[in-house]
């Protein structure tokens, strides 16, 4: 098989940005629901579904992504307004659920869901994936397939790897008229196995190379993103590949009989995916299944909305010829959009309940489960008592043997918390079993954010993780098999307590950059400039190549690719062209006012309590004084803002590309924290002034230019002269150049 | 001779390797021991590594300045057990 860079142009993308948490919800419940996951916790932790395992805690995933079909694309997902009326239903959902469920879910390490991270972009699509969901099979009915997959997956369908990787898939970024270009995403700050051999299995890509689909069919997958064929190429998995990886594909080849019928029927690809859709969702409520277990309010309000929604909503809010299709609704008939999108939100409340009812009931024969994990791992408990002993002695004498000290360390950090039993009665082999789930928890590290005491939760599947046979249940009686599944606990404690790491085994890899590349921009480039780039793209060919540094400023080679191929900018690229800017500002004092820069890091630190001194060393009041403005780029919730203070008029100017009246919260608060650092620097109370947003200015069509329309409002902004804005509308079309400049700009300091 | 001369070496490493915490925005922890003459890019890289980030998608901060490539443990003068914040890159689009 040859590797998935041949099939793709491979770039990787910045930790990009958005909204893949509340799949992460539904992963929760699904793996809640499945029924192996005691079973076959192997295949499940692999699969990286656990949603018990430590290392996927629910710090929600944010996943991004910019979805481009066919045609040039007429206008983005401007999603950003419905997000927040998503979210207030979300909120009011949060409200509404009664302590006690609220507290299960806390226990069972999961609150996160109350609050839900910021969405951006492609709700729609959210929308489009949960009508999939049955809650009569509890999984996901695509063609007939009950389908119990997980997040990753589901992002898998959408078309996004998630790891941080985009796939781009186009001929001509600039007039393909059959260009398809698929962004990613990131698990943003989720715990990832340590081990590269627990990632999900669909993402190991990139260096990694052990990719699940074949060739042809991952090809398929990118190329049209239909759904159907996606699982056509599901059922192209050889048994062999099947059993190679795991229980989930033989899941999604079983197809439900029950289900399965109708949509079989009309599966040909080629016949219109939408239609084949309304069928599939309106195939689930076969929900006779369904009844018996959901409680007494539900069934009224569900069997009508579950499956009249489908046939109701649809053909008004997408013209249904084409998946991709809400992305033009959302544009060109916001009004219907909107409505359609309440019915829809309502189903996915609805669907929420139904699933909250299922984790009702499941939690109980869940916390029995638990409590049968409880005892088994009281009993490793015990026997490893007498490791960590043993090994800290050990410890003690061989500290330099990695292996042993990598695990001493976990050992020691375990025996802080695990200590205190052990010194108590370190031959009891009974505990009750309460103060057992206060025993365990300590160990992982997560009980700094989130400290219910069902921690006891994660230990499960990771412990088995490494013993396939044993199905955990049955074994326990047996001393001798806890022995050897207390040596199987100690890597988990190790992933999620303090490790020691030997810089000297690390090998480092270099990872190759394109050594040729295109890029939009290139046509607005002349000749020479082009060639220069060229020769610098072959020069520099590793990601790591360092192009520029300043102070806190690093540019390296990735981060030039992310600048030409319309990725998403990073403080970096913004602090770099400010650099350049003051640099002009201060060759040609007669064009440009002075002013002072304040890096968007400021904001960051501050809010990360990291030290921030260097970013406001500048500002005194000296400086001020000698100053007509302030300029500070701002970046939050992953959309860049210009924030400029007028001395003089004493009032804030915000340049926002997408004009959002929400985006001024972070302006104020950026003007406290200026407030507070900066005393004594300003003549009056600079939170007082006026936070006017700039009209007129040109402003973003995509989802991906605000950062460089930052720059370039910053380098109008400080210009003596006054700006014509309306001459500039048509910024747009010409930020691939931009981007292109700044690039070749970056690379002219590699001469110097 | 020689067997005790490297001996010796490994002693004088011993003394001077210094422990390293890298801590992520959330507050966990990661121990690396590394010598003073380690460039910390790699530890860098094997960060992003651990935490499938994308490469070069995070910054090393020492004291809130930020760790470049070629700084190594013993130019920035980090003393056994210092902290390193890691910062993931803010990008927006």
């Amino acid at each position: 098989m040859e590797t998935p860079r041949d099939i793709f142009t491979v770039t990787p993308a910045p930790a990009l940005v958005s909204a893949l948490g509340f799949l992460h919800f539904l992963r929760f419940c699904i793996s809640l629901f499945l029924p192996e996951v005691d079973d076959e916790p192997v295949e499940d932790h692999k699969s990286g579904r656990g949603m018990v395992a430590p290392n996927l805690r629910f710090t929600c995933a944010f996943v991004a992504f910019k979805l481009y079909m066919k045609t040039p694309y007429q206008r983005p997902v401007t999603s950003r307004c419905y997000v927040t009326s998503f979210r207030k239903h979300c909120d009011a959902y949060a409200e509404i659920i009664d302590d006690e469920v609220e507290q299960t879910l806390k226990d069972l390490n999961i609150h996160q869901f109350l609050k839900f991270p910021a969405f951006q972009q492609c709700i729609p699509l959210l929308f489009e994936v949960l009508k999939f969901w049955s809650p009569a099979d509890e999984g996901f009915i695509v063609l007939g397939h009950v389908l119990k997959f997980t997040s990753d997956e589901v992002a898998l369908l959408i078309g996004m790897p998630n790891r941080g990787i985009d796939i781009k898939w186009r001929i001509d970024p600039l007039n393909g008229p059959l260009s398809t270009e698929i962004w990613f995403l990131e698990h943003f700050s989720l715990n990832k196995p340590t081990d590269s051999e627990l990632r999900p299995r669909f993402l190991r890509w990139q260096g990694y190379t052990e990719l699940y689909f074949t060739q042809e069919n991952a090809a398929k997958i990118f190329k049209f993103l239909k759904i159907s064929e996606i699982f056509a190429c599901l059922e192209n998995v050889s048994n062999e590949e099947a059993e190679k990886y795991g229980a989930d594909i033989i899941a999604i080849k079983n197809s439900e009989t029950r289900s399965g019928h109708e949509p079989l029927k009309l599966q040909s690809p080629q016949k219109i995916k939408a239609s084949a859709r309304k069928k599939l969702v309106t195939t689930p409520p076969p929900s006779p299944l369904l009844s018996p277990p959901l409680s007494p309010d539900s069934p009224h309000i569900e069997p009508p909305k579950t499956q009249t929604p489908p046939p109701s909503t649809q053909p008004s809010t997408r013209p249904p010829t084409q998946k991709i299709s809400f992305s033009q609704p959302s544009a060109e008939q916001p009004p219907i959009t909107r409505a359609d999108l309440e019915a829809v939100q309502n189903k996915c409340f609805e669907i929420f309940e139904k699933m909250l009812n299922k984790i009702q009931e499941n939690v109980g024969a869940r916390l029995d489960r638990l409590e049968d994990n409880v005892e088994k791992l009281q009993a490793d408990q015990d026997s490893m008592k007498y490791k960590f002993i043993e090994f800290q002695m050990q410890c003690d004498h061989n500290q330099e043997k990695p292996h042993i000290s990598s695990s001493a360390s976990s050992f020691q950090s375990v025996n802080n918390t695990a200590l205190h039993p052990s010194a108590q009665a370190p031959i009891q082999v009974v505990h009750p079993p309460p103060s057992m789930v206060k025993e365990i928890p300590p160990p992982p590290p997560m009980v700094q954010e989130i400290p219910p005491p069902i921690q006891v939760v994660p230990p499960p599947p990771p412990m088995v993780q490494e013993i396939p046979p044993p199905p955990p249940k049955r074994k326990r009686e047996d001393g001798e098999k806890e022995e050897s599944s207390s040596k199987k606990v100690v890597p988990y404690v190790k992933k999620n307590t303090k490790e020691v790491i030997f810089v000297d085994n690390i090998i480092v890899q270099s990872h190759p950059a394109l050594e040729i590349m295109d890029y939009p921009g290139k046509p607005f480039l002349a000749e020479q400039k082009q060639q220069f780039m060229d020769e610098c793209f072959k020069k520099f060919n590793t990601k790591e190549h360092i192009i520029f540094v300043s102070g806190n400023i690093e540019i390296k080679r990735s981060d030039i690719d992310y600048l030409l191929t319309n990725d998403w900018l990073g403080d970096n690229h913004v602090d770099a062209f400010a650099y350049f800017l003051l640099e002009q500002s201060r060759l040609m004092p007669e064009k440009f006012q002075r002013y002072l820069y304040i890096s968007p890091l400021y904001r960051v630190y501050k809010s990360l309590n990291l030290d921030y001194q260097i970013f406001m060393e500048h500002i005194n009041p000296v400086s001020v004084q000698q100053s007509k403005l302030i300029v500070q780029p701002i970046i939050y919730e992953k959309h860049w803002v210009l924030l400029v203070g007028k001395l003089k008029e004493k009032v804030w100017k915000l340049y926002d590309s997408l004009p959002n009246p929400e985006h001024k919260h972070i302006c104020h608060k950026v003007i406290n924290y200026l407030h507070e650092d900066a005393v004594g620097c300003f003549s009056s109370d600079i939170t007082k002034w006026n936070v006017q947003a700039v009209r007129g200015i040109p402003t973003q069509t995509n989802s991906y230019d605000c950062g460089m329309f930052v720059c370039k409002y910053m380098e109008k902004a400080v210009l003596r002269k006054k700006i014509d804005w309306s001459a500039l509308k048509d910024w747009q079309k010409h930020m691939p150049k931009f981007r292109a400049e700044l690039a070749y700009f970056l690379f002219l300091q590699t001469k110097k | 001779m020689a067997s005790t001369s490297s001996k010796k070496n490994k002693k004088s490493n011993e003394v001077t390797i210094l422990c390293l915490k890298v801590k992520s925005q959330d507050g966990e922890e990661l121990v690396y021991r590394a010598k003073p003459t380690t460039k910390l890019s790699k530890l860098k890289n094997d960060y992003c590594n651990r935490h499938s980030l994308p490469i070069n998608s995070i910054a090393f901060l020492f004291d809130g300045r930020r760790i470049h490539d070629e700084d190594t443990p013993e130019s920035l003068k980090m003393e056994d057990g210092d902290e390193i914040d890691a910062m993931i890159h803010q990008t927006g689009g």
